[in-house]
């Protein structure tokens, strides 16, 4: 919580510091190592599609779409 | 599942500065660790004290407030882990701040490690057998 209430205060004195949805899926799947870690543009995307109908979506739920839109149509 | 996250010298020195042009991407990271902490999950970030060392980071000092708040935690260089920094440093050559990094990878009991680093190579090699994942700023 006191993490969080640093990066909240961080935010509202510098603005561009703040990281988008986009910004936070890289993150989490460089932090985890994730295979689409590598591939950043994909995760944006992703990002701009889940954000547009889920607005509270997080990190994770833009790798799991991410995921699921990356397995070959069955 | 325990994960530690392992910051260097220049990932230090990002999250400082709103200026740094890597800024908001190691900002990103810690607001990942933030949130999954929210979540319970057992995660922390440590900062080995020779790299604190390196960059300037004085817990007392007022510029360091925002970092000294997003509790990043100390991973000393006590006797023992001297000794082993010591000697990864004499079999790779790199530097004081570098060896006590591999020192804190290869001693952690964490299920997974995450190292942020200006330096993956330098990381891999500090690192030994350990198994780590390196994100490369």
């Amino acid at each position: 919580m006191v993490m969080q209430t640093a990066l909240d205060d961080h935010y509202e004195r510098y603005p561009q510091a703040r990281p988008d949805l986009g910004d936070l899926a890289i993150a989490a799947a460089e932090l985890d190592g994730h295979p689409l870690a590598g591939q950043p543009e994909r995760l944006r995307q992703a990002a701009a599609e889940i954000a547009a109908n889920h607005p509270g979506a997080s990190p994770d739920d833009v790798l799991l779409w991410a995921e699921a839109r990356a397995l070959p149509a069955a | 599942m325990t994960h530690l996250v392992v910051l260097d010298c220049e990932a230090i020195q990002a999250l400082r500065d709103p200026g740094h042009p890597k800024h908001r991407r190691v900002v990103s990271h810690a607001q990942v660790v933030a949130s999954r902490k929210r979540r319970a999950v057992e995660i922390q970030m440590v900062v080995p004290t020779a790299v604190r060392v390196e960059v300037g980071w004085d817990r007392t000092s007022p510029a360091w407030v925002f970092t000294n708040r997003l509790r990043v935690a100390d991973s000393p260089l006590d006797t023992a882990s001297a000794n082993t920094a010591a000697g990864i440093r004499d079999r790779t050559g790199v530097s004081v701040a570098d060896s006590h990094m591999g020192t804190v990878i290869q001693s952690a009991p964490y299920d997974q490690i995450t190292v942020v680093s200006s330096d993956p190579g330098d990381m891999r090699l500090v690192a030994g057998d350990k198994n780590i994942t390196v994100i490369g700023i």
